[in-house]
């Protein structure tokens, strides 16, 4: 029988968790190191209970895999750009909640997560011109037709990237 | 204080065509210790903030979010460094930054927000996700979506080509399988990733001006060409000026370009060394490395095969500069020798890997020089194919790396004998990888056939590579091994038989 905590979203929604699912969060987990032994009631003031539900229900997912390591430069790194099966079928949610999620990750501190959806934002980046992007993501052009010559000029030597 | 809801921030004023903050070359690293920045506008700190108030907003207030819960606080930390950098604010007004209530007040005073940090009058549905205008989330988004560019790379095989169908047998025993291989490897040799789709790391430059600095600063982590024309363009504009970098390369490749000269090694020098980790010039016979290139004392490994131009010279150069090297890649380096390796071997005691396999030049390496590498290195796999290192290079490195060895390549060493190879394996018990071809004075194959089994039978079968004579002599120890087991289990159970009676 594992330790459970209970975290409470910003709307007070509370969910109740192994710790070892909580502890997934890097942020949560040396908060709770700090407090010690005896807590149980963790507060995540800065997150929805929409969004914490669905963070949580990655956790619970990949609460057994390795301590995260950060990927290496290079081809190695190349590699690690998969998403698994079961995080792809997570991930597929509206823009504003994959958004949500991924700013859930980063002030949790779930580097996994973070980076899994990120890559999401990448692969949904790739292959699209500077225009299709701001249309996807609801983006205001901000540059003067002086500046965008500018840029293109400068990083004529980078268009393979 | 909440991170949710929309923020609804007024962009801040134009300034004069691409705004200064663009246009700004800090002298930023990746670890945050930075130099001074150079402050070119007598900008306020608070004007400053002013101008681009809402670039930093977000990561003012990741900033404040991680300093409450103080939780992976000196990677956020970084970011703003590196961010307020671009913008131009130096570290003492961060350091400023420590109360969040400080730069409210600072973008309040200056009406830049309408309300407290991170709380929003109403959501205005015409803006992007506020995660988009985050600078750290953007800097993931755009590693992860250069993680999905291809590095140009070699393309490594497990095992080399056999020399011919009779040594496929050998090698691999059964028939049909050898056959394939055989036939396999006379065919085109597989591409080398020569065409590579781009990802749109570019494209993501041109969407808005806080996506420039980001997708900029990825873009410039990482440097790579595998096309002539793109290099000179790039060559072009550092040098003509025409160019605002913002930050210096970790990783420098370049691959095959065989066209590419000196004089842009020199022109690029200062623009791309001095915090490298990575340097790499794939075949590229006409230049080598400079000392700008080398500077920063980060680079952990070279990688210079075919680079005919690398001397030993090059190598003093790497051992002043690289204390940190732990891979040296000098494949048909041929005018590289003992002397350049001694002064490695005395100035980068972490290096792990060497190769200066060859096919010409070979007499330039010997003894001497592996005997500092073995004495005064952490090195664990060594390619010295075609060298002429003798008994003693062998013995020096099974007595003073013995246990960490790990792949030694020593095909066409000629001069190599009974008196090392097959005696030294008491030595190296966690030799993965052995290379023998064309070490034909290596006859005595039983101790290598023991090795083989020992290793097979504890969960890691050495790969143990000859010749066709060499293979064959190994065949034959092999088989001699099994009969001989055979004929003592045999004995065994004759005795147990007949004491049974």
């Amino acid at each position: 029988m594992s330790r459970k905590v209970r975290l409470t979203s910003a709307d007070n929604v509370t969910y109740e968790v192994d710790i070892e699912v909580a502890e997934k969060s890097m942020l949560l987990k040396n908060m709770m190191e700090d407090i010690g032994d005896d807590v149980t009631d963790v507060p995540v003031p800065n997150v929805q209970a929409n969004v914490l539900k669905k963070v949580i229900e990655y956790c619970e997912h990949h609460k057994n895999d390795p301590a995260y390591v950060s990927s290496d430069e290079g081809i190695a790194r190349a590699k690690a750009t998969e998403i698994s099966q079961w995080d792809q079928k997570f991930l597929q949610v509206d823009q504003e909640m994959l958004f949500e999620i991924i700013l859930t990750a980063n002030y949790l501190d779930i580097r996994p997560l973070l980076e899994v959806g990120c890559r999401t934002v990448a692969n949904m980046i790739k292959n699209k011109s500077p225009e299709e992007i701001r249309k996807t993501f609801n983006i205001e052009n901000d540059f003067t037709p002086e500046e965008e010559a500018q840029i293109r000029r400068e990083h004529e030597w980078a268009q393979d990237r | 204080m909440g991170i949710s809801g929309r923020n609804n921030v007024p962009r801040p004023p134009r300034s004069s065509s691409l705004p200064q903050a663009l246009n700004r070359a800090p002298d930023i690293d990746d670890h945050g210790d930075k130099a001074a920045v150079p402050s070119s506008s007598n900008a306020s700190p608070v004007s400053t903030l002013l101008r681009t108030g809402r670039l930093i907003k977000n990561g003012l207030r990741v900033l404040s979010e991680s300093q409450s819960f103080n939780a992976s606080y000196n990677r956020r930390r970084e970011v703003i460094n590196d961010l307020c950098a671009d913008l131009d604010i130096t570290d003492s007004d961060t350091d400023d930054i420590h109360d969040v209530t400080d730069i409210d007040h600072h973008l309040h005073s200056t009406h830049l927000i309408d309300g407290p940090l991170g709380q929003t009058s109403e959501p205005v549905s015409s803006s992007c996700h506020r995660a988009l205008a985050t600078p750290e989330i953007l800097y993931e988004i755009f590693e992860q979506l250069d993680a999905l560019n291809t590095v140009p790379h070699e393309f490594s095989q497990r095992r080399r080509k056999p020399m011919s169908l009779r040594h496929a047998q050998l090698i691999y025993g059964d028939t049909q399988k050898a056959v394939d291989v055989w036939e396999h490897s006379q065919g085109k040799a597989p591409c080398t990733n020569e065409y590579a789709p781009a990802m749109g790391l570019y494209n993501c430059l041109l969407v808005n001006q806080m996506w420039y600095i980001m997708s900029k600063k990825v873009l410039e982590k990482r440097t790579h060409f595998r096309d002539g024309h793109r290099w000179r363009q790039f060559v072009q504009s550092v040098v003509k000026k025409e160019y605002n970098q913002v930050r210096k390369p970790t990783m420098l490749i370049l691959h095959k370009l065989t066209d590419s000269k000196q004089i842009e090694i020199e022109q690029m020098g200062s623009a791309l060394g001095g915090n490298l980790e990575w340097l790499e010039f794939y075949t590229c016979p006409g230049i080598a490395p400079t000392v700008s290139l080398l500077q920063g004392s980060r680079l952990t490994k070279i990688v210079l095969p075919g680079c005919s131009r690398v001397t030993d010279r090059t190598l003093y150069h790497i051992a002043d500069k690289c204390p940190r090297l732990e891979y040296l890649d000098l494949r048909a380096c041929e005018q590289v020798s003992d002397k350049g390796l001694k002064i490695i071997a005395k100035y980068c005691p972490n290096l792990t890997l060497i190769n200066v396999g060859r096919t010409s030049g070979g007499e330039l390496v010997t003894y001497k020089g592996i005997k500092h590498l073995a004495r005064q290195t952490q090195v664990n796999t060594l390619g010295l194919a075609g060298c002429e290192i003798d008994d003693r290079a062998i013995w020096e490195l099974a007595l003073n790396r013995g246990v960490h060895l790990q792949r030694l390549s020593l095909n066409n060493c000629r001069l190599l004998t009974d008196a090392s190879v097959p005696r030294i394996l008491s030595y190296t018990p966690n030799l993965s990888v052995l290379e023998i071809r064309g070490c034909t004075q290596i006859t005595h194959m039983r101790p290598l056939a023991l090795f083989k089994r020992y290793r097979e039978r504890q969960g890691h079968p050495p790969l143990i590579e000859g010749c066709e004579i060499v293979e064959r002599r190994m065949q034959i120890a092999l088989n001699r091994l099994r009969q001989e087991v055979s004929r003592r289990i045999l004995a065994d159970c004759q005795e147990w038989v007949n004491s049974a009676d």
